[in-house]
């Protein structure tokens, strides 16, 4: 157990990835003795990124996960990026098992850096037709915070991170602090020009992304430099290209000499005092050795990303709180709601034949939200963002065999032409019926309950795809593709790795569990900053907004502590 | 703990008993749970090659193509599929024996050609093991080194990017 004080800290941090990362980043640059815990291993930059190096052929099954890992594990690899150069990032299903009572792929990275170190790197900020989205149609509950609270963080975190992008001037989608762009391909540049002479309110931009491409002297502090545009950041990246959390939060808190990181740490639950009516500190199961251990600190950020920040709130019982910390007004687990990343329109261009793109870049066109924005005008809420890809490769046969089919494959025959797709991204609406609970019989390996899940689409989801369908297939026309098809991939909630809510913000403690800071409205020394905070989801890939509201939050309780006040 | 001791011994010398009459081949001993003989895959490696004679070219990789392939055939291959893989090549070989062939390898390149379009037509295994051979061969050249930096654009550090050059 060791002495006793060595388990009292001024802060207590839950879960080392991107959010948790910015928490321990943000108290320790401020003096703040900070316990990060986490319940997996340690990854450190360039050290354990075992296949970061590895060139194509060097992969004993050229990049396929084997048959026995697939089958054994069929929710993990269902994930675009498990496989065999990025596997050792992702959880397996066997590792930590769950209870689908409504088909739920839960995408997890247990690791000192959580997903961030597989994470593609998209991050566009919010708008205030995010965060009034609810008050205006009538759903969730408002937002307590505004755009204008969080620009200033969104900045802070942009200009640590590093941010490649466009200043495009779009009130849908702010702009920020951006390192230069890469490159539009042609075909992308053709297509932002088709969408503007024909819709006013449509937009094709550079998606931004989390890329250094112009050295500034935080990032020589933290020994990241420029993106290389290999595309093969879920593997970690050897110059620091991206930003993950191993590359940049947890080293630059270590060297402040106020962060103890702790792998292998299980949060089981947070204690709660009845007589200061605060929480006191966190109960941990060494995930080896599956001993109990209590810490103690003055403030806990839950940062266990959405769906273990909920299960260990939910586990986290006590007299004052029956059914979970904070959870007075019954909203604890619910309100759960993700981004719908089902619908893709694909097709092919035959124009701008003569011209290929050359090298490589991390990152795509993105079309903002255009409906239901300024009114509600469709048949379904809210509305949908737009990635969009467009490629071209060289034109090789695979057919015949012998000499035939070695002269097909050692002679391309050109071209072929662009493939291009659009990938939607559809904000659902949070409901009480999606939630996740406790199993009341069933528990892990560390003896925490397993965790249930009743999270699925609905209508709006449906009609707002068949818009998307409609829409892009138009667009596509418009811009001359050809081929053009539409895909309902039928996937379950989760695959899109963005769920969110649960333990939500608002005004109001009888509808809400957090504050506008992110604190606990019944346990104010508790803030809770990654996606369970979400009282509404956007189209907007969220992680961005999960690091902002962070920041925020950290110099929130920073305040707060030199206060006294918590 | 003795009987659990004694239960685990048991169990290793089932797991022998059926590993051992499959241990047919001692020159490839990491394929052995695959149930082939050396001869089959010595057979499966005469095809590869036939599919797609590569003969000079420098496709340097880290293993022999038959190692790829055998690879593959393990690891990434359902149980249910292995078996028809091993039906099919079965089929091949009485085939061959049938058409007095002596040995797939001697033949002329057109009695090869005639022999591989056989197994095309055949039945369902057949065909899935000339498919998965000649995929697993083709993917083992344009993986490598030599294809991707001679036939591809490919560039491990590409350091840039042109959205629009001339062809
Ligand atoms: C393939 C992929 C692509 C993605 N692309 C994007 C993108 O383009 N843009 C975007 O915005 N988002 C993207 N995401 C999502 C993004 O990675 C997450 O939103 C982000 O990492 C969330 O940060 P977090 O801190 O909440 O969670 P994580 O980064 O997952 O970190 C949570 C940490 O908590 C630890 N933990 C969990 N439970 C416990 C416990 N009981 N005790 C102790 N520790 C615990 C975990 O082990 C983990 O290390 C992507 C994710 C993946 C996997």
């Amino acid at each position: 157990m060791g002495n006793n004080t060595d388990h009292h800290f001024e802060a207590i941090v839950i879960g080392a990835g991107m959010s948790g990362g910015w928490a321990a980043k943000e108290l320790c640059d401020h003096g703040i003795k900070t316990l990060l815990l986490e319940r997996g291993r340690n990854v450190e930059h360039l050290k354990d990124y075992p296949t970061t190096n590895m060139q194509p052929w060097e992969f004993p099954h050229r990049g396929n996960i084997p048959y026995a890992v697939s089958e054994a594990n069929p929710v993990v690899s269902r994930c675009y990026a498990f496989r065999e150069d990025a596997a050792h990032f992702f959880v397996k299903d066997t590792e930590h098992p769950y209870i689908q009572d409504q088909p739920f792929d839960w995408i997890r990275g247990y690791q000192v850096g959580g997903k961030s170190i597989m994470w593609a790197r998209q991050v566009q900020r919010w708008s205030n037709f995010d965060f009034e989205g609810p008050a205006r149609d009538g759903f969730a509950v408002d937002w307590p915070i505004r755009y204008e609270d969080l620009a200033p963080w969104y900045t802070h975190v942009e200009k640590f991170i590093g941010v490649s992008g466009n200043k495009d001037g779009l009130d849908v989608l702010p702009d920020g602090d951006f390192l230069p762009p890469f490159e539009m391909s042609c075909v992308e540049t053709h297509f932002q020009d088709v969408i503007r002479n024909n819709y006013a309110d449509r937009h094709l931009i550079y998606a931004r992304c989390a890329h250094i491409t112009e050295m500034r002297d935080v990032f020589r502090k933290q020994g990241r430099t420029l993106c290389q545009g290999r595309n093969l950041c879920q593997r970690g990246c050897p110059y620091g290209g991206y930003f993950n959390a191993n590359s940049t939060l947890i080293p630059w808190a270590q060297r402040t000499g106020n962060l103890s990181l702790q792998p292998h740490t299980v949060v089981q639950s947070i204690l709660y005092d009845d007589q200061s009516g605060k929480a006191t500190g966190v109960r941990v199961i060494n995930a080896l050795t599956k001993e109990t251990t209590e810490y103690y600190a003055k403030i806990i950020f839950v940062n266990a990303a959405t769906l273990n920040t909920n299960l260990i709130l939910l586990n986290s019982t006590s007299g004052r709180f029956p059914n979970g910390l904070g959870n007075d007004s019954g909203v604890l687990g619910k309100y759960v709601a993700f981004h719908n990343y089902r619908a893709h329109v694909q097709g092919i261009y035959e124009g701008h034949q003569q011209f290929r793109t050359d090298g490589g870049r991390p990152t795509s066109g993105y079309v903002p939200r255009f409906r239901n924005v300024y009114r509600q005008e469709m048949d379904f809420l809210r509305g949908y963002a737009t990635g969009f890809y467009s490629s071209k490769h060289k034109a090789i046969s695979h057919r015949g065999m012998g000499p035939e089919l070695l002269d097909h494959l050692t002679h391309p025959t050109g071209y072929g032409p662009w493939q291009v797709s659009a990938g939607m991204m559809g904000e659902t609406i949070p409901k009480v019926t999606n939630f996740v609970r406790l199993d009341e019989a069933r528990t892990d390996e560390w003896g925490v309950p397993l965790l249930r899940m009743n999270i699925s689409h609905d209508d709006n989801d449906e009609r707002m795809i068949q818009d998307f369908f409609e829409q892009f297939s138009e667009m596509f026309a418009k811009a001359g593709f050809n081929q053009v098809t539409t895909h309902d991939s039928g996937q379950a909630p989760g695959l899109d790795i963005h769920e969110m809510g649960g333990v939500r913000m608002g005004r109001d403690p009888q509808t809400s569990m957090l504050n506008q800071w992110n604190q606990m409205h019944a346990c104010p020394n508790v803030y809770v900053t990654d996606g369970a905070c979400m009282t509404s989801v956007s189209t907007q890939n969220p992680s961005l907004t999960f690091m902002a509201l962070t920041a925020r939050a950290a110099n929130h309780a920073i305040d707060q502590l030199k206060e006294g006040a918590i | 703990m003795k009987r659990r001791q004694a239960l685990q011994s048991l169990a290793i010398l089932g797991a022998g008993l059926t590993i051992l009459p499959s241990c047919r081949t001692k020159k490839y001993p990491e394929y052995r749970a695959l149930g082939l003989k050396e001869d089959q895959i010595e057979l499966v490696d005469q095809v590869a090659t036939a599919v797609l004679p590569v003969g000079q070219l420098p496709v340097e990789t880290p293993e022999s193509r038959l190692d790829f392939i055998m690879t593959m055939l393990r690891d990434c291959t359902s149980p249910e599929d292995q078996s028809r893989y091993k039906n099919g090549l079965e089929a091949f070989q009485s085939y061959l024996k049938d058409q007095f062939h002596p040995s797939f390898s001697t033949l002329n390149q057109r009695d090869q050609m005639k022999a591989l379009a056989y197994l095309q037509e055949g039945d369902k295994d057949q065909q899935l093991f000339y498919e998965h051979t000649r995929r697993w061969a083709i993917q083992h050249f344009t993986t490598s080194s030599y294809y991707l930096t001679n036939v591809l654009d490919f560039h491990f550090v590409p350091g840039h990017f042109y959205g629009c050059v001339v062809i």
